[in-house]
């Protein structure tokens, strides 16, 4: 969680927020295809990534649901 | 490439390094006579940015990764994926939380309007229909209607209800009816800790479901008439955080698909990835659809041509 609170909404009690797992062969895939595609991006490079974190998953908010205006 | 095919011109919005995005892209234009334009809305400040004038003062004209402007009335299919971004990398030298909000809460609103003002081609899908249909209640009704197996569910935040419910069901889940990017949560058992709450039940909504037991979970990618399945084992609730898991090509019975496609044409969606799982009693049941859920990292573990199929879908919508 973010911040102190004294009141936590349901889906929250009880746990911290998500933490993904390392899934190397997906990652490796994504590095594969990203090479392949020849894009310069430098995925080990953005702060807020774990370097097994993958990018075409559903994990950690990459899902269509947190993206509603 | 075939030479009799229609040329097409299609744009992608979403948000930068959209590996879907670009992998959909560079098979396009490998196999069919198509461009494809991705309009990454975290990065509409490039020039030329957005423009827009009831009274034609200027064109219609969006900002593409490539440095190209890209004219709405030019482009014969937009694939609508993501409009905004909360890890981008733009506008690092804006550091005020308030500003950021205000500068992606315009950006999205302006783009929007100029996207569904004057875009006169092909959708998938409309923005209206995609953000109508990510709403959990929408979904559940229109899945219960067709007919699908669906979890007993409950939505509340009235502790007299919840605990009815998980009086009934006593390894009910719980899981957000929206939840937030900040601070996704994975779906949970309903603990005796929560239960004991009053003030964290009743502060907002959440969804309150029977438990559905069993570890194979299956993810269905439906493209148009296109079904294309993955059985995920996991031994966990939510599968989404660990995908260091076996997974593997599956096949849906053909009434399942139909039911499914049926989900969305009640959704007015031409595309959807769905969420189910299968008990161990081989029965499948609805979960939820994802109007523009991640599916590249389905053809990632399995090895299933995700984006050859959805490459061609997307070209037929363009060219139809």
């Amino acid at each position: 969680m973010t911040v102190d609170t004294q009141v936590r909404p349901a889906i929250y009690v009880g746990q911290e927020r998500m933490a993904i797992a390392p899934a190397p062969k997906l990652a490796q895939w994504e590095r594969d295809l990203i090479e392949r595609l020849e894009l310069e991006w430098d995925l080990h490079k953005i702060e807020s990534m774990h370097p097994d974190e993958t990018i075409s998953g559903s994990g950690d908010g990459w899902d269509d649901c947190d993206y509603m205006p | 490439m075939r030479s009799h095919e229609k040329p097409a011109r299609i744009a992608v919005v979403t948000h930068e390094r959209d590996l879907h995005a670009h992998a959909v892209k560079a098979d396009m234009e490998r196999r069919h006579p198509a461009t494809v334009h991705i309009l990454e809305s975290d990065h509409f400040s490039r020039a030329p940015g957005l423009s827009w004038s009831p009274q034609g003062f200027t064109e219609p004209v969006f900002p593409a990764g490539d440095g190209t402007a890209v004219d709405l009335r030019e482009i014969d299919a937009i694939w609508f994926r993501r409009l905004g971004n909360a890890r981008t990398s733009a506008n690092p030298e804006v550091t005020d939380p308030v500003d950021r909000e205000l500068i992606d809460a315009d950006t999205r609103a302006a783009a929007l309007g100029m996207l569904t003002t004057e875009f006169h081609g092909r959708w998938i899908d409309h923005p209206t229909a995609f953000w109508a249909a990510q709403n959990k209640v929408v979904q559940l009704r229109a899945a219960h209607e067709v007919g699908l197996r669906i979890p007993e569910t409950l939505i509340s935040q009235s502790p007299e209800q919840i605990r009815k419910f998980c009086g009934v069901h006593p390894k009910a889940i719980v899981k957000a009816v929206r939840g937030v990017m900040q601070a996704p949560a994975a779906t949970t058992t309903v603990s005796e800790e929560l239960l004991a709450s009053e003030s964290s039940l009743r502060v907002c909504p959440a969804i309150y479901q029977e438990m559905v037991p069993g570890r194979r979970h299956v993810r269905v990618q439906v493209f148009g008439e296109r079904v294309l399945a993955a059985l995920l084992e996991s031994d966990d609730l939510d599968w989404r955080p660990n995908l260091d898991i076996p997974a593997a090509e599956h096949r849906l019975p053909a009434d399942l698909e139909d039911a499914l496609r049926a989900v969305l044409r009640r959704l007015d969606l031409t595309m959807g990835i769905f969420d189910l799982k299968l008990t161990d009693d081989d029965e499948y049941v609805w979960l939820e659809v994802n109007p523009q859920g991640q599916w590249l990292f389905v053809e990632g573990m399995t090895g299933l041509p995700l984006i050859r199929t959805f490459t061609d879908f997307l070209y037929e919508r363009a060219t139809r």
